[in-house]
């Protein structure tokens, strides 16, 4: 340990050599079942967004593909995929990782894992209530928030015991000095909370009036996906590329500008200069956006003067995965700035770019990160030897190839499609088949994309019962380690 | 992969740590031009945070202007449009005030506001000439007759009801319609020639 | 120091600017908006829908049909709106008053519906393209919308064809000795279809060209405050007068 990084703030662990200090391996054993839990259902959830989502790529191009039956057709499975990324995917995953990361960074143990596991099969069975209440036909109408009422008791009380005791293990720690994950992550925790509560009170539980309710949406899906994923997101990126590499964080003022940034500027919105509205409120929100070339800048300046010049030893694919989400996140916001402004508004703005733009930050940002962190936090955590460098790199090409695919496709697509679309010589029909070839490589992503999420459920769900069974039997275990 | 990371996190971790690269102060003009443009941008196209403004309309005012006139505006605009065509406003300025010793006002004039408009009817459609007294002034006129011949009795009830209900010139008179003009018209049908003062005042206002 | 609370309520502050500005805002502004009169008809402009299309915005909302098509129409400068014939006026926020929830939709994969049941207010012709949508497009034509059959009642013709059936164009050969009857949500759908009509003149929506001659042009607006009787040109004869004054 050397005095330097203490000098520095955030990382070492508490000098006074009497108190009691806590080994990674007491802390990560602390985090063991509800971080499995939540990285669990967070890829299971993938896997089953990703295998709706190639159906919802196949039925795009192909629309009479399993177009008879009600549970299964377009307007029912589109919600569904999404939202099974969003609420099944990403929050259990953004669970798992802060909860591990205020663990080890606070230096505690995790408060409560036991309510946590609980809080995690709520949450999971609240998903699914909500999916299956949509393919029933019960959806809300309200986009990012289709889940019936009926689901909406279960996800609450799950996020109010997680919050609780998150925040807890937060104030319980003893490394006082805050490293900057710290604080995105926690401010994403509370900040979830807010516009999902204040989304479903205004939209769903008590609706405004009017084309305020497009307000009230657009405000919830960009504090969603740009405010929150970016939080939780950048937070582990910050943390895992300067653990991976071993260099420490370039700039902690760098964080602070895109932390700001974010929440300044993220959550106005990317309005469509058409919208039914009053034009100053597209306008402001145009304004904003813009804006959020600021955080990109802070984000790209922090990791390229974290990441300049180094050379691992030998290829590492977890860090492949975290810088291709730092990538990802780069070019998903620029899509976001570009989109804002005025006449390339016009032209995308009932397209698939936006659809890309959305799968660029959740699968290809949000997506990428996370795989990243998983592959690396849960052999920790069960105590168990890491994953197979090969096995990890399968699961990362697959994954990137199929964002790749998938978004760039849908991205080019969603160009020709606001190319005819404002074309009137282009005759509907002709706009149609114009994205066609478009569609049918982005079936090919979605396809990667399923194989992505499989192998990640596969990996996980073999190495957690390999170690619980190893566990349960205490001394096939010590054997395995001889 | 774990091995490669200068720290390895089954001692007692050394997690992260971070530096404190300064921001570069390209970063504040940034910032600057941001801002600025922002300001410009909501200018231009915010509709002045109306909340009846929508594209592509600039303003409230612009949306106000735009509204289709109800049938007095109509007439009224219509006069506007005489008053300024036919050279009115060259002699009796547009703001109706004249110009003094040479030509009457007709903003506050006692001829204009009375109760009926038959003389005013009269004086645009032959003219007047010679020594006439408007609210108290004595003027020598000189207008030529520009009534007859060239404006419709639908025009000359729009001129009429013009400069009777210009309220920005503090006239409040009544409106005044066509088959009012018509009525006048046939009456002085036979005279040619400018009137004055003395014979109009013979004539009935009404 | 302990910036702890300083720090929680600058952010707080920070985030909730978007929500004063994105939600508080637009609500204090629109929240309260109600239906107004129309100028000429004196009628309130929106109405609320018959429930047959209160039902079928139900249907609408259940099946996502909002996935695939937008309801919101931009105005003539801007795309080609216009000129697909989607609508003859932007749609406005008192457009979506009687909407809960407002399915304005954000995708253009099928065309706008915001004037749908001025556009199409056959009955007949929406049943059949929402049975197969294939049906109703000339041959050479692929449609990419999915066909909606669990909405309808398919039955071998017996005797007489029902006259409740849908009649197919000609060119669809598909039905080949079967007829097929719609369910109750088929029809509250094509109601709620026809119901979406964005045609009215407003307020804050008058015409763009304004009228150099402010006479001549009394019907620039369609339909609202036209005036009775001064219709007739004065443009010839309001020219500037060349006539000298007789001395």
């Amino acid at each position: 340990m050397s005095s330097a990084t203490q000098e520095k703030g955030g990382g070492a662990v508490a000098t006074a050599p009497s108190e009691p200090i806590l080994s990674d391996k007491e802390i990560d054993a602390s985090c063991r079942f509800p971080v499995l839990v939540f990285f669990l259902s967070a890829a299971i959830w993938f896997s089953v967004s990703a295998i709706l989502g190639l159906l919802v790529s196949i039925k795009l191009h192909s629309s009479g593909f399993l177009a008879d039956c009600s549970w299964l057709t377009y307007g029912r499975i589109r919600p569904v995929q999404l939202d099974a990324m969003v609420y099944g995917f990403a929050v259990p995953a953004a669970f798992g990782v802060m909860l591990w990361l205020f663990c080890r960074l606070g230096r505690a143990r995790l408060a409560a894992p036991g309510v946590l596991l609980l809080a995690a099969k709520i949450w999971n069975i609240g998903v699914l209530i909500g999916s299956i209440g949509i393919l029933a036909g019960d959806s809300t109408g309200v986009e990012w928030l289709e889940y019936p009422r009926y689901a909406l008791p279960f996800l609450l009380i799950a996020y109010a015991l997680i919050g609780i005791w998150a925040a807890l293990t937060f104030h319980a720690r003893r490394q006082q000095q805050l490293y900057p994950s710290q604080w995105y992550l926690l401010a994403a925790l509370f900040w979830f909370a807010w516009i999902f509560s204040a989304a479903q009170l205004l939209l769903v539980c008590a609706p405004v009036r009017g084309v305020v309710q497009i307000c009230v949406n657009a405000w919830y899906a960009s504090n969603l996906l740009n405010v929150w994923l970016s939080a939780v997101g950048l937070g582990a990126i910050f943390y895992f590329i300067p653990k991976l590499t071993g260099r420490p964080l370039y700039s902690y003022y760098f964080a602070l500008l895109a932390f700001w940034g974010i929440a300044l500027f993220g959550g106005w919105g990317l309005l469509p200069v058409n919208a039914p509205l009053p034009s100053w409120i597209p306008a402001l929100s145009a304004v904003m956006s813009i804006a959020m070339i600021l955080p990109i800048l802070a984000v790209v300046l922090n990791l390229r003067g974290t990441l300049a010049g180094y050379r691992g030893t030998t290829p590492n694919p977890i860090l492949s995965l975290i810088v291709f989400g730092a990538l990802s996140f780069v070019l998903a916001q620029s899509m976001n700035v570009l989109s804002a402004i005025r006449p390339v508004n016009l032209l995308l703005a009932f397209t698939y770019f936006n659809a890309a733009q959305t799968h660029w930050m959740l699968v290809g940002f949000f997506g990428s990160a996370i795989f990243g962190a998983i592959y690396y936090v849960v052999p920790l955590v069960l105590d168990a030897e890491p994953f197979a460098a090969k096995k990890i790199r399968l699961n990362a090409l697959a994954l990137f190839g199929g964002v790749i695919l998938y978004g760039g496709a849908l991205a080019l697509g969603g160009i020709f499609q606001g190319l005819n679309l404002n074309n009137p010589d282009v005759a509907f029909p002709d706009v149609v088949k114009g994205t066609l070839p478009f569609l049918h490589i982005s079936t090919l992503g979605s396809l990667l994309i399923v194989v992505a999420g499989l192998l990640l459920s596969f990996n996980l769900v073999s190495v957690a019962c390999r170690a619980l069974c190893a566990c349960c039997n205490g001394s096939k275990k010590s054997e395995a380690r001889a | 992969m774990k091995s490669d990371a200068k720290t390895s996190s089954t001692t007692n971790g050394t997690e992260p740590s971070v530096g404190f690269a300064p921001v570069p102060i390209a970063i504040i003009l940034i910032i600057g031009i941001l801002f600025y443009f922002g300001q410009l941008y909501l200018d231009h196209y915010g509709g002045g945070f109306n909340a009846k403004v929508y594209g592509p309309y600039d303003s409230w005012d612009h949306v106000q202007k735009l509204q289709p006139m109800g049938a007095g505006q109509q007439v009224f605009a219509r006069g506007e449009k005489i008053y300024n065509d036919m050279g009115c406003a060259t002699c009796h300025q547009p703001t109706g005030l004249g110009i003094s010793g040479v030509n009457p006002p007709l903003a506050g004039s006692d001829w204009v506001l009375a109760d009926g408009p038959n003389r005013v009817i009269a004086i645009i459609e032959l003219g007047l000439m010679g020594p006439v007294t408007v609210s108290g002034v004595q003027f020598n006129a000189a207008m030529p007759a520009l009534g007859r011949g060239n404006l419709s009795d639908e025009d000359v009830a729009a001129l009429t009801t013009f400069i009777r209900t210009n309220i920005k010139w503090g006239n409040k008179a009544s409106e005044v319609t066509p088959e009012q003009v018509k009525a006048v018209r046939e009456q002085i049908q036979s005279r040619s020639t400018q009137w004055t003062a003395e014979e109009l005042l013979a004539l009935p206002v009404k | 120091m302990n910036f702890g609370p300083l720090i929680f309520l600058g952010i707080f502050f920070t985030m909730s600017l978007s929500w004063l500005g994105l939600v508080l805002g637009p609500q204090l502004q629109l929240g309260r908006q109600n239906p107004e009169p129309n100028d000429k008809t004196g009628q309130l402009y929106p109405q609320a829908r018959s429930g047959m299309a209160h039902q079928g915005a139900e249907v609408y909302r259940a099946n996502g049909c909002f996935y695939c098509h937008s309801q919101q129409v931009g105005p003539e400068s801007f795309g080609s709106d216009f000129k697909r014939g989607w609508g003859s006026r932007r749609t406005v926020a008192a457009d979506y008053l009687f909407d809960s929830p407002v399915m304005a939709g954000s995708q253009r994969v099928g065309p706008d519906l915001a004037n749908i049941g001025v556009r199409q207010p056959d009955e007949n012709f929406l049943l059949a393209h929402i049975y197969n949508p294939q049906s109703t497009l000339p041959s050479g034509m692929k449609s990419n919308m999915p066909r909606y059959p669990y909405l309808f009642e398919r039955r071998r013709i017996s005797g007489k064809v029902s006259p409740a059936a849908i009649r197919f164009p000609a060119t669809f050969t598909g039905e080949e000795g079967y007829e097929i009857i719609p369910k109750r949500d088929a029809l509250a759908l094509v109601a709620y279809l026809k119901s979406l009509q964005s045609e009215t003149p407003l307020f804050e929506l008058p015409s763009l060209t304004p009228s150099t001659n402010v006479v001549a042009d009394t019907n620039a607006v369609a339909g609202t405050n036209a005036p009775n009787g001064t219709n007739a040109p004065a443009g010839t004869n309001a020219a500037p007068s060349t006539n000298t004054p007789a001395k």
